[in-house]
């Protein structure tokens, strides 16, 4: 029965099927908790709004239309989540990597190539970090659960035209940040 | 001829990321063949690309399904506490009542008692149950 589409499962649910909710909580858990944790920078606190997340998706599942945009609602109850854990902390900026990081830009392009994979990997996430909260969601929405402009603008609550402009954005402060592999010919 | 203006960088991420029109994206193409600086900006994104695609999902400590599910919600929270209450207002009752109803009791066990005999062992069990009639003791 899991070959049940999103929409499916929310009308049983709502039809009072409590698996088909089941089913949809652990299909759904882990993007959901992946991220929160790259709009938050901390695990514990994902854990805690990834809970919230679904607990509000039960309390507004009356009000779901099945019009198959599940995955742009889902992310848009966790995106609020995010933001107002984010004001509440009056962090705009999270830097998860403590003192050990050197937090300036990167510079020229082979700055990448002498570090390790995980090195690599905790720098990109700093970085992404430090985009600015819109910019962020937009770009883990789209690099990260592959969703297409127009999800992304459904579950930002703003325009397609204003999801490219942000995502635009984000790769610039990124490649300026982080400094760019291939020099221009 | 002069070569036409650049593609803007939100029109050359967008097609990065294949979100324009077949004809745009057929234009962008064409542009990106003869602009090696175009071509250039399109690589430096899937570049960047590659970089955060390269950063791992982070795991889920645990399933949240068990702390999420509506029947466990509406399990009434205050059942130990109903209990509780019952069992003192019970211990209470118990005291009051209590001779009131251990005579009852004493009655209605013998007849339990005598009942229980007759059906289980039938008519074949007349001895015992002349043992346990009430008065003959």
């Amino acid at each position: 029965m899991t070959d049940r589409t999103d929409d499916r499962l929310m009308t049983d649910y709502v039809g009072g099927d409590e698996s088909a909710l089941r089913i949809l909580v652990e299909r759904w858990e882990r993007p959901v908790f992946a991220f929160l944790v790259r709009m938050l920078g901390s695990p514990e606190e994902a854990e805690d709004l990834c809970q919230d997340t679904f607990v509000k998706l039960i309390k507004a599942s009356g009000r779901y239309e099945p019009e198959g945009k599940f995955q742009s609602w889902l992310f848009r109850i966790a995106g609020n989540q995010a933001r107002s854990r984010l004001r509440r902390r009056k962090i705009l900026r999270w830097l998860p990597l403590g003192d050990d990081y050197d937090h300036a830009p990167a510079e020229g392009p082979d700055a990448l190539d002498a570090l390790t994979g995980k090195e690599t990997q905790d720098l990109v996430q700093a970085a992404v970090s430090r985009l600015p909260e819109r910019q962020r969601q937009a770009l883990v929405l789209k690099q990260y659960h592959d969703m297409s402009y127009m999800e992304i603008a459904e579950a930002m609550g703003t325009s397609v035209s204003s999801v490219q402009m942000l995502l635009h954005r984000a790769m610039t402060a990124l490649r300026k940040d982080l400094g760019s592999r291939r020099g221009r010919s | 001829m002069t070569e036409p203006k650049h593609p803007s960088g939100q029109t050359l991420q967008a097609f990065h990321d294949r979100e324009l029109g077949a004809a745009e994206a057929a234009a962008v193409e064409a542009h990106c063949e003869r602009c090696a600086e175009c071509r250039n900006e399109l690589a430096e994104l899937a570049d960047t690309a590659l970089l955060l695609a390269a950063s791992p999902a982070p795991e889920l400590p645990a399933s949240v399904w068990r702390r999420v599910r509506p029947s466990r919600a509406r399990e009434p929270r205050f059942k130990p506490v109903f209990a509780i209450t019952a069992g003192a207002a019970g211990v209470v009752l118990g005291i009051l009542l209590g001779p009131v109803r251990f005579s009852a009791e004493a009655v209605d066990t013998q007849v339990a008692w005598t009942e229980t005999v007759t059906v289980w062992n039938g008519g074949a069990s007349s001895t015992l149950l002349d043992v346990y009639q009430p008065g003959q003791e």
